[in-house]
């Protein structure tokens, strides 16, 4: 036998993932809230992407980690807390919001014209007004609905 | 203000190198925004950006470089990997902070470079928007005089090195800024040393009156193990 040395603790998987969350949650609030007020650009778009995605992969990275249902119950004094279970809530609804994206956002969009190449920012002029992000709001409102 | 400091990790070597490795502490979270701070002596040319990585401000001269590099992470960083134009001494750290915008973090960075003195200032910048981070580090390399270095005023040290003669220097400071007003970051060194100095301001997400609160609870027991303090993690 071995001191297992590498492997990740349930302590140190359940205190990242809820940091992961709160991050999320944080930055999802933000996005929600930008994207109520101004426009949304394509650079944004992917930007808020691969925040979805960087925390799904991290929780999916985690949430098998030996003993951590039995750790957040005791954690949160709450025998009858289920992790495994709003972690599936809350990875469903992050799937949501990436797969209504990739469903939804158009590939046919207007880039900037040559003349303005010199100028940094997204090559993709096309843009969305507040009313146009309303579904896709709605959605990551999913998202934050699911992290407490 | 959402934004605070998580962990920092720090090495160096003292022979000469042309990469270098640095280990992170811990697995850093997803979305929290990564800042790299390098320092290199009897170096000849640019510090490079790790893969990944996007360049905040940098500068070589007379044998001494100093560099800052962000990221967001993704949450599988378990190391950073330094590279350098010729063989030279670093001292590398990375800090991992949270409750920043991680899809656009960055408002603005300004740099004052390599020279000879007692005092290199960063900025003054303003700040689009309040709350944030702002992120300040100094790098270069200490000669024939052992030096003492002075944190700017409001900034809290994070971990850096600037120990000894012919050595790289490094270190680095946060501020979690409230308002708007113009920032600067004076670095002090005495006697003087070959540094530059540079700051960086990184924002919340937008809407970020929805905060999140960290709140002790009282110790738990599992079997023979007290864990304290219980974390809680709350929005407001």
């Amino acid at each position: 036998m071995v001191f297992r040395a590498s492997n990740i603790v349930p302590q140190a998987a359940y205190q990242t993932v809820k940091s992961a969350a709160v991050q999320l949650k944080l930055n999802l609030q933000g996005a929600v809230s930008r994207m109520a007020s101004q426009n949304t650009d394509y650079e944004y778009l992917r930007g808020l992407y691969q925040v979805l995605k960087r925390a799904d992969d991290q929780f999916t990275s985690l949430k098998t980690t030996p003993g951590l249902a039995a750790f957040a119950q005791a954690q949160e004094s709450d025998p009858a807390y289920n992790v495994v279970a709003e972690f599936t809530t809350m990875q469903d609804a992050i799937s949501g919001v990436t797969a209504w994206m990739a469903t939804n956002l158009p590939l046919s969009v207007t880039l900037r014209p040559v003349t303005e190449w010199g100028s940094s920012g997204s090559l993709i002029a096309t843009e969305y007004t507040p009313a146009q992000t309303l579904q896709l709001r709605n959605r990551l409102d999913t998202v934050i609905a699911s992290i407490a | 203000v959402a934004a605070a400091f998580v962990q920092s990790s720090l090495d160096y070597v003292n022979s000469t190198v042309t990469s270098f490795v640095l280990t992170l502490v811990g697995t850093p979270t997803a979305n929290n925004l990564l800042v790299a701070s390098v320092g290199g002596r009897s170096i000849s040319g640019d510090i490079g950006t790790p893969t990944g990585w996007t360049l905040l401000y940098r500068d070589n001269a007379g044998g001494a470089a100093h560099a800052a590099f962000y990221k967001i992470a993704d949450g599988t960083e378990t190391s950073v990997t330094f590279t350098f134009p010729d063989d030279c001494e670093p001292v590398c750290a990375v800090h991992e902070f949270s409750g920043l915008d991680a899809v656009s973090p960055l408002d603005q960075v300004n740099m004052t470079a390599i020279g000879g003195a007692t005092a290199r200032t960063a900025g003054p910048l303003t700040p689009a928007s309040a709350p944030g981070l702002a992120f300040t580090s100094m790098g270069g390399e200490i000669n024939s005089n052992a030096v003492t270095i002075t944190t700017p005023s409001e900034f809290t040290a994070l971990s850096g090195r600037s120990v000894s003669t012919f050595n790289p220097s490094n270190r680095a400071a946060r501020f979690f800024y409230s308002t708007t007003d113009a920032i600067s970051a004076e670095w002090l060194s005495s006697p003087s040393h070959e540094y530059a100095a540079g700051l960086a301001i990184f924002l919340e997400p937008s809407g970020g009156a929805s905060l999140p609160t960290l709140t002790a609870a009282s110790a738990i027991n599992i079997g023979t193990t007290t864990l304290t303090p219980r974390v809680t993690f709350t929005t407001s």
